[in-house]
């Protein structure tokens, strides 16, 4: 470690300066490489552009200015003020120049500023000069004409005329061309002019003339020298000079720049190489180290793995029951353990180093140490028992076993160990434990096992006696907190003085045991009543309410009791017991110290009850429930559209079950939730399988309220439709309308959640249970299943009629479907269509069925043909009357029929005259109005006057004493009701509309 | 994990560094490309080549530095005895002068030399009669410091103007961490003078509004072209961008006591030929500028123009011309904020 710790400390600071030194190198190279600013560079080139550009504005100006084709100056100063800015700027060159080539582009740039500011001087005298000048000139020829050509007062002397002209005219030449020849003429003729004499009139005239002619003159002179010393300023050349300087600097930075460019590249190959060998170095590194890394994690746990079973090895060398000597080849002790000690008597030093033969008792002949040691030679192992000798001079039986160890290598004899055990202090205990058996340790009381035996023989001696018994279980009230307050010691002490009362209250051979905690029974034998036995119970629970005074604080327990009284009870011993313990769990429910007889109806329907689940549990478990299904069919499209499942026990003994018979049973139990579950997965499963078969049918299943409720039922349909996803969509629950209104927010939630799992829900038995509007509009069912006690009446109670109407009514408004169940004949079949309901299930159609008839049955099935009559009719409210008729009809006669069959008299109200039935008012009244002019109308007329003259016979036979003929007219009766029926029938189809019309 | 503990640092100190590095670079790129050329003023051709010309729009100036500028030229606390601001002598109800022969400053001292207009002032190529500031900035010092004006001192007024929150916030507003100084104060200032040009009823005419001028002021133009007056009063401030001796034709100082101030630009350049010689004032605004020359020597429009053609251009010039040229010259009369100068 040392050493790998020392060569990063030298390559620590190895690393820092050599980095160091390398990113300065590096940030050095960078800003040598990028110092030839481009942008200073095109700065610094516009500025020797304009200044270009701004010295021939200048020079453009003059001129222009000279030559009047400009009159103002102001261009001409502006220039003249920004090429001095302009100079003063290029006087420093950028930075990146080198020292010498910005000496000397100073030194140009000096040059140039020099004669920037000549010219701009020169350019200021210009202008002066220039105003000056372009007056006189212009004036000069008027003061000229002045002096000639305006009549003078006195007039101009002759002499003068021609010396004034000269004057003006060599003036105006030089004007025209002022070279030195030029100003020389003038200057003659000025001279000549000054020479003559002029009266004081003319003289301000001609000094006037003069006088300007003299500023011509110069001016003139000064300014064309001037132009001519602009022009000759070397300017431009400076610029030149000043532009190449740069150039050859800028030039040399930028070789400079490309050399350093140059190493930077090479410096950043070579940090990459560098960087790429670091990388290969570390891998390298890395993957070594991982190798290591990964033996050291081997080894290491397998280190540890040894570790822990040494050590556990050595605990349980240690703590071994039995004693262990370990000794070498030589059999001389190289270790003990404390069992050794414990058992022998000596110390481990004692031993250590000395042979096994001190403990020798001398009980043994030599032939038995030499049998032994031929064991171990042999195979390697003795075992047998010994007698020896402890420390202490006693002798001892032990059980000892020697193996012989060899080294597993070279299979050379390396140890023995010896494990023996004393066998006497093994018997010494046995014996003590046999006495502790029966007697509770704390109280001295018998124990359970006593008392088991004190109770067999209580039972034989109450027998012989012909007395009674009572076998009490006592629990004490308020023990516990007794312990959680003052601790175990306590609550032990309180228990014996509980056993003491206990034991001081008893007669002469009556037992009383403590089985455990707080629990003690009592056996009272020799009781003659049952209000004997209540005297003692009262004295015990009095003992036992006594306060406690043995505590900190006085503190008072109770007990509570139950009463097993043989042979009032004649049980086994075992049950006794039980039904005492069960009698005191009643004592406590019934409030405490108090005692309570055990009641053996009670316990029996109890059992029974609970036996019973466990069968139905069984029953489960044993696939013994079956699914059956009855199918649901469309009346007026004559299609079978779906089946409802129905569990079916199929029980070994009773046969099969229907869910009445058992389902009750476990409404309240969990086990209805289990059952729930197989029926929703067993429909699925067989849904899956017909649709194998190409069957598809909507199957709903019944949800019991219990199962709906739970709060898992949601995610278990989620998971059972996930596991049938062919089928899931056309799965249907069925609950119950009253199992709906027990919790309509529940149930309407879960509803809402199973319908987001795409599951249709039917609302089953509706109109059972008193649900309100509300409550249909808030349970968010597709369907409603008018209940079977309804439908199975249409036909003969013309209330149920309305009731199913309404109901069907009911569905249309709230846009739910309405099936009928309790179909139990065509004739219902037919009602229902007529009241536009249309699905319908039930007997009338098919009895459920195991699922193995259904494809058959389902492929077999057509629609029954008076069904088929009226498929496409419908009828309008106010055609309802005529159906209610028919049902009041129908009812007329059974209620005639039973009348007869029972033997009762015919009632009065079904003799009246054929007009003043329920029918006849119908035929008479709402039927003559809405039909009379349809021939089916009039063909009722017969068979009802037959009826009624039928029923007329049937009373007059029945009054003169001759039921048997009176019962005999009865098929005819019916045969002439099946008229009418028939003809009404005809009276129906007739009024009946298709859809479209409707 | 020791291995790690001593290599890491150095290569961690290094990346920092490395970043630090990068950091430094970029921003002198950043500075570094702080590199600006001014544009080259525009050709000649544009601004014409004609004699007058019509006064260039007001430049495009920051808003606040305008502002700032405003209200220290009219803040007497740049003067030593918080008696005097800019615009005391340059008084915008007098022209934009005191309308006195020479200025007076603080404690009633009297300069040497008539105050010129301080409208238009930006577009002269040169400040003062002998044309010694070279900015308007040079010259906004100068009468802060001249102990015959304000005579006080870039450190007094700094102290006094750093007193007043506004002023501070103000000069952190538009000079950020530049803060009050000589500098900015004379910055500012000049900022707002160049705001100060005042369009007349000539700029109009030269535009082709051949009404603005009446037919008297037509005259009167044509006659200041004639007499040659716009040889040396020429350009768009009608001088103002050159130098010219007082006394080209006839000396106009023989039998005059001469003052230092009539010495002109020799005070500044202490050439022979600079003596009595001054910069050519412009003469916008000059009907309302009285008295007229260095020296206030003449108190009418009238004395001035026969002053000066008898002086400079060596005429003498009939009553007539003189009117007319003087009604011409009251035409250069500028408005300011909507009003005509009085």
């Amino acid at each position: 470690m040392s050493e790998i710790a020392l060569l990063p400390r030298s390559w620590r600071s190895v690393t820092l300066i050599g980095g160091a030194t390398f990113l300065v190198a590096l940030a050095g190279l960078y800003f040598r490489a990028e110092a030839v600013d481009p942008r200073q560079h095109f700065a610094y080139a516009q500025q020797l552009r304009d200044l270009r550009e701004l010295d021939a504005r200048i020079d453009g100006e003059l001129l222009a200015n000279r030559l009047e084709f400009t009159r103002n100056y102001d261009a001409l100063t502006r220039y003249t003020a920004a090429a001095q800015a302009r100079v003063a700027l290029v006087d420093d060159p950028p930075a990146y120049l080198a020292a010498a080539s910005r000496a000397s582009v100073r030194s140009a740039a000096a040059a140039l500023a020099d004669s920037i500011a000549r010219k701009a001087g020169l350019v200021d005298s210009f202008k002066r000069n220039d105003a000056v000048l372009r007056n006189s000139l212009a004036y000069f020829p008027l003061a000229a004409a002045n002096l000639l050509d305006v009549a003078q007062v006195p007039p101009l002397p002759a002499a003068t005329r021609p010396r004034i002209g000269n004057y003006v005219r060599s003036l105006l030449a030089f004007a025209r061309l002022p070279d030195e020849s030029a100003a020389a003429a003038v200057r003659r003729a000025r001279d000549q002019l000054d020479a003559m004499p002029f009266a004081p009139a003319h003289r301000p005239l001609v000094d006037n003339l003069r006088r300007h002619g003299e500023v011509v003159l110069a001016r003139l002179t000064e300014l064309d020298r001037q132009m001519a010393d602009v022009f000759a300023l070397p300017t431009g050349s400076r610029l030149e000079a000043l532009n190449q300087a740069y150039g050859q600097g800028h030039g040399r930075a930028l070789e400079q720049a490309e050399l350093y460019r140059f190493f930077l590249y090479a410096l950043v190959v070579a940090l990459s190489l560098f960087l790429a060998w670091t990388f290969a170095r570390l891998e390298r590194a890395r993957r070594s180290l991982e190798t290591a890394h990964r033996e050291v994690s081997q080894r290491y746990a397998a280190q540890l793995a040894a570790e822990k079973q040494l050590k556990l090895h050595a605990t349980a060398f240690r703590n071994a029951h039995d004693g262990i000597t370990l000794t070498d080849a030589d059999g001389n002790i190289l270790d003990i353990n404390p069992a050794f000690t414990r058992i022998t008597g000596y110390e481990r030093s004692e031993v250590i180093g000395r042979n096994p033969r001190v403990l020798k008792s001398g009980r043994h002949e030599r032939d038995f140490y030499a049998a032994m040691w031929k064991s171990i030679t042999e195979t390697g192992s003795w075992r047998g028992e010994i007698w020896n000798r402890n420390k202490y001079g006693e002798v001892y039986p032990e059980l000892l076993s020697i193996s012989a160890v060899r080294d597993e290598a070279s299979g050379q004899l390396t140890n023995y160990v010896a494990v023996f055990a004393d066998i006497g202090r093994l018997k010494a205990q046995e014996q003590q434990l046999s006495m502790m058996a029966y007697y509770d340790a704390l109280t001295e009381l018998p124990n359970r096992a006593l008392l088991a035996d004190r109770l067999v023989q209580a039972i034989a001696q109450t027998r012989r006696t012909g007395t009674l018994m009572a076998i009490c279980y006592l629990d004490l009230d308020g023990f516990k907190p007794i312990n959680d307050t003052w601790g175990h010691d306590a609550g032990d002490r309180v228990l014996v003085e509980i056993a003491n009362r206990l034991k001081d209250g008893l007669r002469g051979g009556d037992t009383v045991a403590r089985l455990g905690g707080d629990e003690f029974v009592l056996l009272l034998l020799g009781l003659s009543d049952a209000d004997e036995c209540d005297t003692a119970m009262q004295r015990l629970l009095g003992e036992i309410a006594r306060p406690l005074t043995l505590l900190p604080d006085p503190v008072t327990v109770s007990g509570s009791i139950g009463l097993a009284l043989f042979p009032h009870d004649d049980s086994d011993p075992d049950t006794l017991l039980r039904h005492a313990d069960q009698a005191m769990y009643a004592a406590k429910q019934a409030g405490k110290n108090c005692y309570h007889l055990f009641d053996a109806e009670e316990d029996r329907s109890v059992r029974t009850r609970h036996n019973r689940v466990e069968r139905i549990r069984q029953a489960l478990e044993n696939h013994e429930l079956e699914l059956y299904f009855q199918p649901k069919v469309n009346m007026r499209k004559g299609v079978v559209f779906g089946a409802e499942a129905l569990i079916r026990w199929n029980h070994p003994e009773l046969g099969v079950l229907p869910p009445i018979e058992f389902l009750p049973l476990i409404e309240d139990d969990e086990l209805i939730k289990a059952i729930g579950d197989w029926v929703i997965e067993a429909a699925l499963t067989q849904m899956d399988h017909w649709h194998a078969q190409g069957l598809d049918l909507a199957v709903s299943v019944n949800v019991a309220a219990r199962q709906l409720q739970a709060p898992e039922f949601v995610e278990k349909l989620k998971v059972a439709l996930f596991l049938h996803p062919d089928v899931a969509p056309r799965l249907e629950l069925e609950v119950l309308e009253t199992a709906a209104l027990e919790d309509v927010v529940q149930t309407s939630r879960v509803i809402e959640e199973c319908r987001a799992l795409g599951v249709r829900f039917a609302l089953d038995d509706f109109g059972t249970g008193y649900s309100s509007l509300t409550y249909l509009k808030r349970l968010p069912t597709e369907t409603i299943k008018i209940d079977q006690s309804f439908v199975r009446e249409i036909l003969s109670d013309h209330n149920n009629l309305v009731i199913v109407q309404s109901v069907v009514g009911l569905a249309s408004a709230f846009q739910r479907g309405a099936i009928a169940e309790g179909v139990e004949t065509v004739e219902h079949g037919r009602l229902l269509m007529q009241l536009n309901c249309d699905l319908a299930q039930g007997y009338g159609i098919a009895r459920p069925m195991p699922a193995d008839q259904l494809p058959d049955w389902v492929r077999g099935w057509r629609p029954d043909p008076s069904w088929q009559a009226i498929r496409d009719l419908y009828w309008q409210d106010s055609d309802y009357p005529m159906f209610i008729a028919e049902v009041e009809h129908r009812n007329w006669i059974a209620q005639l029929v039973y009348a007869v069959n029972e033997g009762q008299p015919v009632s009065r109200a079904h003799l009246v005259d054929v007009q003043h039935c329920r029918f006849g008012q119908w035929y008479e009244g709402n039927g003559r109005m809405r039909y009379a002019k349809l021939p089916a109308y009039a063909r009722i007329e017969a068979p009802h006057r037959q009826v009624h003259e039928m029923a007329r016979r049937i009373d007059r036979l029945w009054r003169d004493g001759q039921a048997d003929d009176a019962r005999a007219l009865i098929p005819e009766l019916l045969t002439a009701r099946d008229e009418v029926l028939a003809a009404l029938l005809e009276l129906q189809q007739a009024t009946g509309q298709p859809r479209n019309a409707h | 994990m020791a291995a790690r503990r001593d290599l890491f640092p150095p290569i961690l100190l290094l990346a920092l560094a490395a970043c630090v590095l990068v950091a430094a670079t970029l921003a002198w790129r950043v500075f570094a490309g702080d590199v600006r050329v001014d544009p080259l003023p525009p050709a000649g051709t544009e601004s014409g080549r004609a004699a007058l010309l019509p006064l260039p729009p007001a430049p495009e100036l920051p808003a606040g530095k305008v502002a700032l500028g405003e209200r220290l030229f009219f803040d007497k606390r740049l003067s030593a005895d918080d008696s005097l601001a800019c615009a005391g002598c340059h008084d915008f109800a007098r022209g934009g002068t005191d309308r006195l022969p020479v200025s007076a400053g603080v404690g009633g001292k009297t300069g040497p030399i008539n105050a010129p207009t301080v409208f238009n002032a930006a577009l002269n190529f040169v400040q003062f009669w002998d044309g010694r500031a070279a900015s308007l900035e040079e010259q906004a010092a100068g009468p802060v410091h001249n102990p015959l004006e304000m005579a006080s001192s870039w450190e007094q007024v700094v102290a006094k103007l750093k007193s007043d929150a506004a002023y501070v916030a103000a000069f952190r507003q538009v000079y950020a961490d530049r803060g009050i100084t000589g500098a900015t104060i004379v910055d500012a200032i000049a900022t707002y003078e160049r705001t100060l040009l005042t369009e007349s009823r000539f700029d109009r005419f030269l535009r082709g509004e051949r009404t603005a001028l009446s037919p008297l002021e037509r005259t009167g133009y044509q006659r200041f072209l004639d007499y040659g007056c716009a040889s040396c009063h020429q350009g768009a401030l009608l001088g103002g961008n050159m130098f010219q001796r007082f006394g080209v034709m006839d000396d106009y100082f023989a039998g005059r006591e001469i003052a230092a101030a009539d010495l002109g630009r020799f005070n500044v350049t202490d050439r022979e030929e600079d003596r009595h010689v001054f910069k050519v004032p412009g003469l916008r605004n000059v009907a309302v500028t009285a008295p007229y020359f260095h020296d206030a020597s003449a108190a009418s429009l009238e004395q001035a123009v026969v002053v000066m053609a008898r002086y400079q251009i060596g005429r003498d010039m009939p009553d007539e011309d003189v009117t007319a040229i003087v009604a011409f010259l009251r035409s250069l009369t500028g408005t300011w904020q909507g009003r005509e100068l009085q």
